[in-house]
């Protein structure tokens, strides 16, 4: 039987800035090499393992697991894993290396390593030769001295003589043979067998260029001066098994031994062994029978009567439960959920969740699945490998902390974990990296991010014209290199965060199963594996998603039961005409999902009637139905402009409720059920295909799958066609009715908010910024259209929080003064809870605020209370600048302990005199306003300069514009936008004192005026008015900054 | 004129830092004029602001002065020409050039300084300059010496264009009085040195002539030119320099290399059948693979072999861009 060379030493560009090949790509290129195994070992951790294991299986290229260890005393041993306690070892080990180090650090102790040693193969090279390890262990330092051949009589002792092979390299280097030469010679006094690897690091030796930049980055230099640093040649590529047969044809056993080893690596994370912790029941319960209970017990709750139709589909659902062996996953979401109501913590079931009775039934969702027609199968089905889907909404900021801290505080340290988030590079990123490598100009690399700055837009333009624009001509000699390393190091991992709320827990210790490592974020653990990873291998995520509006809406009910009125999101009632003729008028700034320019612009042709309008109202605006050309058949369906028709009579039944426009995942799934005969198993396949955005590869196979059964019905062509279509481009932005219906709930609770109970709503709405899509300073100025007395900060009346006055008043709290300390400011809360100030000095004794923090307040004219004026209040406070010396500000508890005798010396300076400045002119306070808040409770900006521009139309005059006229608008950038679908297109909102106008760029005009567009904060644009059904959209034709020395606005968001 | 303390210090900064930070609040306080600060009440405004805004409005109301410091521009030390017509031959220029020397050398030894740098710029008919700055090694003003040094450097000065103009501009110095350690050695003739490097660097141009330095980089033997500065490389006896121990034989380099043709057998070098270096290859190492500077047009890459000549001779030898050379000689 022949062997074939086996690649026992590939590092991966999860080996962060020490590989530079995808792991997928290594898979791909060891299939086309014929390798029948391969192994990937990236730096401290096992990163990129899952996504190779899935590419090489998928071309029949056996995964073997290892890892390169970073040693005490710098060497860096690599270890293969050969069962499956080896690879908990390898976790175990690395979890313990990482969780003592800080984020990106890792150093694993020489003496630590005999403990985890078992069901470990380790490769003694050159880097473990040289090691003069300062092992921590004095014990173990004496062995290293006494030891005759120190690392390798180590490594002898710690995994076997068994377990230990010496691993041989060879990149034609002048040098490398006398290393390999000591290597053999060790190997045979230790009768220690011989590995021949190819220490790969890239899967073509074009990778080299990538690995030069990346080593650029790491050690903070440039090519040019990086000198030996860079590496020899391009050698390090995966290799075949004739090259590396032909490099060691003097010891061919060097190559068999590889084949050989790999058939004793017979791990595979398939088989992981997880599982997910089982729910203490009460005695006399089994899980199933508790879940049962529970269930039912709920079940007597939400339904006034259980009907015969709720019963079936309850009893469907367990039984599916009981058999697939889930009961225990849905206990511990449900205690989750009970923990966060015993804790007054908002929180809501999203996702595929809320098509399940059960859930409804837990209290997890508050979507009643029979009353909605919502489909379980999309849930949960007999065929589904994974664990279901449950996604918990909860209050972003403390009170999600708090949730994942319990969940920390239960399962341990070692067993949750957030999951990873891969940050890759991108175009930004990667052209500043690359740009710093080649030794360009800083200039040129901060004009280009200035260029393509907000978001990373999506380029309409050639990357080699996007960076001449920056500076560099087309013809630099390094401008090749950069357009080739661009495009080669885009995307590649750049360095790991944590997911926004996947959280994974287990039943044993989860440092078995996957390395954990601290989180940048005091008190979290983030697992190496990001969430695809982790539902590939079946590890059971718990979604704890922070929103916003969420944490909005609570603050709302608190605010609301604080002063009487209580209400709570069910008891919202569901047909509220005012809140739906707000929806109509597209007055929804701050609303929950249609406030963006997109959804204003479809609300008043959508004009939604009943909740399940706002359901499709939240599904309708998303790049997917933009797509596949669905949104304007639905609205022109809607208002009986086109007749209803349906793609096939068979789907009359499914597409009914959105007039024949397939607008939901479900609606997908039952179509493909419906025209192609999809099994269960197949619609799964479609589903995860649809969910799985990582692969187009995947939609590709499923889509073709879907044509030939269609065909096999003799459905006609165009009908395929047409079905297919909708189907890919749902691919991209597949959105659920369940979650539609889960985001409704809150886009319609918001929105009644606004309607009814305005201040506890605005207040909230400020007091969680940041959030949604706009600033602070445009909420106020939409607060204050809706009749709304917004009070100024005041350091008599804010609390650290906006409070509510009275029905018709906020006052806003020192959470939107800038560069104000929380701490100080909650102490002045405090300190005139104690007693009211009688005075600026009174104030100023008692208060050990900052220089800086006691002069934004008397500017923003917080001290005005003790002052006439702002000015008179700025001069007041300067009056103890040299006793900064005496009592040194921003220390609180020296302050709070000691602080009578510095109040005397505080006090002494001469007394208060009447200010000689000049009172602040309204311009002035205006201006003074967004330097100190970024917003503005006096005037907007555009009202001072409106009788200076005649020609410019109001925002709420807009309507009144003819279809088709040359009209000019301006004001402040709130929002400038480009979605990846609108072909380069980009959209951009202006605020004036009167409300929002929307302008549209076309990508030539676009690129003409980038800089305009992207840089300026105040927009004068002139344009064609488009007129339909009240919307008003200007296509601009001209486009230029609208300068004004009393000009100071918010800054803008800027959207994808 | 410059300010009374020196720009660029610490405490001139921290000073500069105060003003802007005072003139920040001023602007706040809405204070934008010097008769608005003139008004404001002194005390009033030294108790919020302190002593520098004290200093301020005083200027402001024309009750102090600011201490400025008297500085002489510095004196120009150049001389030039305009021809009345074209000249085309070097001897009408160093006839004016020693003219220049010698008023200058007046010049400078009245004022007890001596020549430092001398420029030279000459204009020709198509309005091009042509610059180049003479360091003196050891600063003079003797004119025979500093004429020699320029008439050496024009002795192979060609151009395509008659000369217009020339001028000629001294930077003087105080003359050095300095005494050298006991094991420190000068240069007798520091003149005589510079005028040999400017006799080669005439004779073959600038590029080849200075002291080589090695750089940090894989690419053998590559090196860049520095000028060469006498006696800027002191021993730092604290630190001794000592060369590495090397397990490779010294290599002796062919300056230029050698061209070679090599045949090969089965992808190996298997004989140089070469003028220089005929002979068969018995034994060889390699290939050693090495490239680099892939970013831009100075990109290299060289296959490099050791050969072991049947004479007894190991030379190293590379294939680049389909040509062999072999590089040196091993000992």
């Amino acid at each position: 039987m022949t062997v074939s060379y086996v690649e026992l030493h590939a590092c991966s560009a999860f080996s962060f800035l020490r590989g530079g090949s995808f792991p997928e790509q290594l898979a791909e290129v060891a299939a086309e090499l014929e390798m029948p195994a391969m192994a990937i070992l990236d730096r401290n951790g096992v990163y990129g393992a899952q996504r190779f294991s899935v590419t090489a299986r998928e071309h029949n290229v056996r995964p073997i697991v290892g890892c390169e260890l970073s040693m005490e005393g710098g060497s860096i041993l690599p270890v293969l894993v050969e069962n499956c306690t080896g690879y908990k070892n390898l976790c175990e080990l690395l979890t313990q290396a990482h969780l003592r180090s800080e984020k990106g650090q890792c150093v694993v102790r020489w003496d630590e390593l005999p403990r985890y040693a078992d069901g470990l193969i380790a490769l003694f090279n050159a880097s473990v030769v040289n090691c003069r390890a300062s092992v921590s262990d004095a014990n173990f330092s004496r062995r290293f001295a006494e030891t005759p051949y120190k690392p390798i009589k180590i490594l002898i002792d710690t995994f076997g003589r068994e377990n230990v092979f010496v691993e041989l390299q060879r990149h034609f280097i002048r040098g490398e043979e006398r290393i390999n030469r000591g290597l053999i010679d060790l190997a045979r006094t230790h009768r220690l067998s011989l590995v021949a690897t190819n220490g790969t690091k890239y899967a073509k030796p074009y990778g080299r260029e990538v690995m030069d930049v990346f080593t650029c980055i790491r050690e903070h230099t440039h090519l040019d001066a990086a000198g030996k640093l860079l590496a020899q040649n391009a050698e390090r590529y995966l290799k075949s098994d004739r090259q590396m047969r032909a490099i060691f044809a003097d010891l061919p056993e060097a190559i068999e031994n590889t084949s050989r080893l790999a058939e004793r690596l017979m791990f595979s994370l398939e088989k992981l062994g997880y599982e997910f912790p089982e729910y203490p029941v009460p005695a006399g319960h089994t899980m199933d029978s508790f879940l049962r209970t529970i269930v039912w017990f709920g079940a007597q709750q939400r339904y006034a009567a259980i009907s015969a139709q709720v019963k079936r589909q309850l009893e469907e659902e367990l039984a599916l439960i009981t058999k697939l062996g889930f009961p225990g996953y849905f206990l511990i979401v449900w205690d989750i959920v009970n923990f966060c109501r015993e804790h007054n913590i908002m929180v809501q079931g999203r996702g595929s969740a809320a098509n399940s009775a059960v859930c409804f039934c837990l209290g997890i969702t508050p979507v009643d699945p029979v009353e909605n027609h919502l489909v379980f199968e999309r849930f949960l089905n007999e065929s589904r490998k994974g664990w279901p889907d449950i996604d918990l909404d909860l209050p972003s900021g403390d009170r999600r902390e708090a949730v994942i801290q319990e969940i920390y505080r239960r399962y341990g340290k070692h067993g949750a974990a957030m999951t990873a988030n891969v940050i890759s590079y991108r175009g930004r990123s990667a052209a500043r990296e690359i740009g710093k490598a080649l030794n360009f100009a800083s200039s040129i690399i901060d004009r280009f991010s200035h260029l393509f700055a907000s978001g990373d837009f999506p380029h309409t333009l050639e990357l080699e014209s996007q960076i001449e624009q920056a500076g560099l001509p087309k013809n630099h000699p390094r401008m090749p290199a950069f357009i080739r390393l661009y495009r080669a190091i885009y995307g590649l991992p750049r360095h790991l965060g944590q997911h926004s709320g996947g959280m994974i827990i287990c039943q044993n210790k989860l440092s078995s199963f996957v390395p954990l490592e601290n989180a940048s974020m005091p008190g979290r653990v983030v697992a190496q594996w990001d969430k695809d990873d982790c539902e590939d291998l079946g590890i059971v995520k718990v979604d704890l998603l922070g929103l916003g509006m969420m944490s909005v809406m609570q603050d709302a009910f608190e605010l609301c039961r604080e002063r009487g009125l209580p209400l709570d999101l069910a008891h919202i009632p569901k047909d509220d005409q005012k809140t739906f003729e707000m929806m109509q008028h597209a007055d929804t700034i701050g609303v929950f999902q249609i406030e963006s320019r997109a959804q204003m612009a479809t609300l008043p042709r959508m004009k939604p009637e009943c909740f399940y309008d706002v359901v499709i109202e939240v599904a309708i605006i998303r790049p997917g139905p933009i797509q596949g050309d669905m949104v304007h058949p639905y609205l022109a369906r809607r208002a009986g402009h086109e007749p209803l028709t349906y793609f096939d009579p068979r789907l009359e039944p499914v597409l009914k409720r959105t007039l024949g426009v397939p607008l939901f995942q479900e609606q997908m799934l039952k179509i493909a059920m419906v025209m192609a005969d999809f099994s269960g198993d197949e619609a799964e396949e479609l589903r995860r295909a649809l969910s799985f955005h990582r692969s187009e590869e995947r939609m590709n196979k499923v889509c073709a799958k879907l044509r030939a059964a269609m065909e096999r019905k003799d459905v006609a062509p165009d009908k395929i066609d047409k079905i297919i279509q909708s189907i890919s481009s749902f691919a991209l932005y597949g959105f659920p009715e369940s979650h539609a219906i889960s985001f409704a709930i809150l886009a319609y609770g918001s929105a009644y908010l606004k309607v009814h109970r305005a201040p506890e709503f605005y207040a909230s709405l400020l007091n969680n910024q940041p959030m949604g899509f706009y600033t602070p300073a445009t909420i106020v100025k939409d607060a204050q259209r809706h009749r709304l007395k917004i009070k100024p900060v005041c350091v008599s009346q804010s609390d650290w929080r906006c409070t509510v006055v009275d029905d018709k008043t906020v006052q806003l709290g020192f959470c939107v003064v800038n560069a104000l300390r929380q701490e100080h400011a909650e102490e002045l809360v405090s300190q005139r809870q104690n007693r009211l100030f009688d005075s600026l000095k009174d104030f100023k004794c008692r208060v050990p605020l900052a220089k800086d923090e006691l002069r934004t307040l008397a500017e923003l004219g917080a001290l005005n209370c003790f002052a006439g004026h702002r000015r008179a209040a700025m001069w007041d406070v300067e009056e103890t600048m040299h006793d900064d010396l005496v009592a040194s500000p921003g220390v609180i508890s020296a302050f709070v302990s000691n602080s009578k005798p510095q109040k005397q010396v505080l006090a002494a300076p001469s007394a208060s005199t009447t200010s000689p400045l000049p009172v602040m002119t309204l311009p002035e306070r205006v201006k003074a306003d967004y330097e100190t808040m970024n917003l503005t409770t006096g005037p907007h900006p555009m009202k001072l300069l409106r009788k200076s521009l005649p020609n410019i139309w109001r925002a709420i005059d807009l309507p009144k514009a003819r279809h088709g006229s040359t009209i000019q608008i301006g004001g402040n950038v709130i929002c400038r936008q480009r979605p990846g679908t609108a072909k380069g297109f980009v959209f951009i909102s202006l605020e004036d004192e009167t409300g929002v106008s929307n302008a549209i760029v076309e990508p030539d005009l676009f690129e003409q005026f980038r800089l305009v567009i992207t840089e300026e904060a105040f927009l004068l644009i002139e344009g064609e008015v488009q007129n339909s059904d009240n919307v008003v959209l200007i296509k601009t034709r001209q486009i230029r900054p609208l300068t004004h020395e009393q000009l100071v606005g918010s800054e803008s968001h800027d959207f994808r | 004129m410059e300010r009374s303390d020196s720009f660029g210090s610490t405490a001139a900064r921290e000073r500069l830092s105060k003003i802007r930070q005072i003139l920040a609040i001023l602007h706040k306080w809405g204070i934008h004029t010097l008769g608005q600060l003139a008004l404001l009440d002194k005390q009033q405004l030294a108790a919020r602001l302190g002593p520098e805004a004290v200093r301020m409005w005083e200027r402001a109301n024309g009750q102090s002065n600011r201490l400025l410091k008297f500085i002489t521009s510095p004196e120009s030390f150049e001389e030039s020409f305009e021809f009345e017509k074209e000249i085309e031959t070097v001897e009408p220029l160093l006839f004016m050039l020693r003219r220049f020397l010698e008023q200058l050398a007046v010049q400078l030894s009245g004022i007890y300084l001596v020549t430092k740098e001398l420029t030279l710029r000459i204009t020709f008919t198509n309005k091009q300059i042509y610059e180049r700055i003479f360091k003196i090694p050891q600063p003079t003003n003797d004119v025979d010496l500093l004429f020699r040094m320029l008439h050496t450097h024009l002795e192979n000065f060609k151009s395509e264009h008659a000369i217009v103009a020339v001028a000629l501009s001294a930077h003087p110095i105080k003359p050095a009085r300095e005494q050298f350690g006991l094991f420190e050695t000068t240069l007798r003739n520091p003149h005589q040195l510079s005028e040999t490097l400017a006799r080669l660097t005439a004779f073959l141009g600038p590029d080849p002539v200075g002291t080589p330095v090695l750089e940090e980089t894989h690419r053998p033997d590559a090196f860049r030119m520095e000028p060469f500065a006498w006696g800027t490389g002191k021993i730092d006896l604290n630190h001794p320099k000592t060369l590495e121990p090397t397990l490779f034989p010294a290599l002796r380099r062919f300056r230029p290399s050698l061209g070679a043709s090599v045949l090969l057998e089965e992808n190996s070098p298997a004989q140089v059948p070469d003028a220089n270096v005929s002979c068969k290859i018995i034994d060889q190492r390699g290939p050693f693979l090495i490239s680099g500077n892939w970013w831009n047009e100075t990109t290299w890459a060289r296959t490099e072999w050791d050969l072991q000549l049947k004479t007894g001779e190991l030379v190293l030898a590379y294939e680049s861009e389909e040509t062999w050379t072999i590089d040196g000689i091993y000992d």
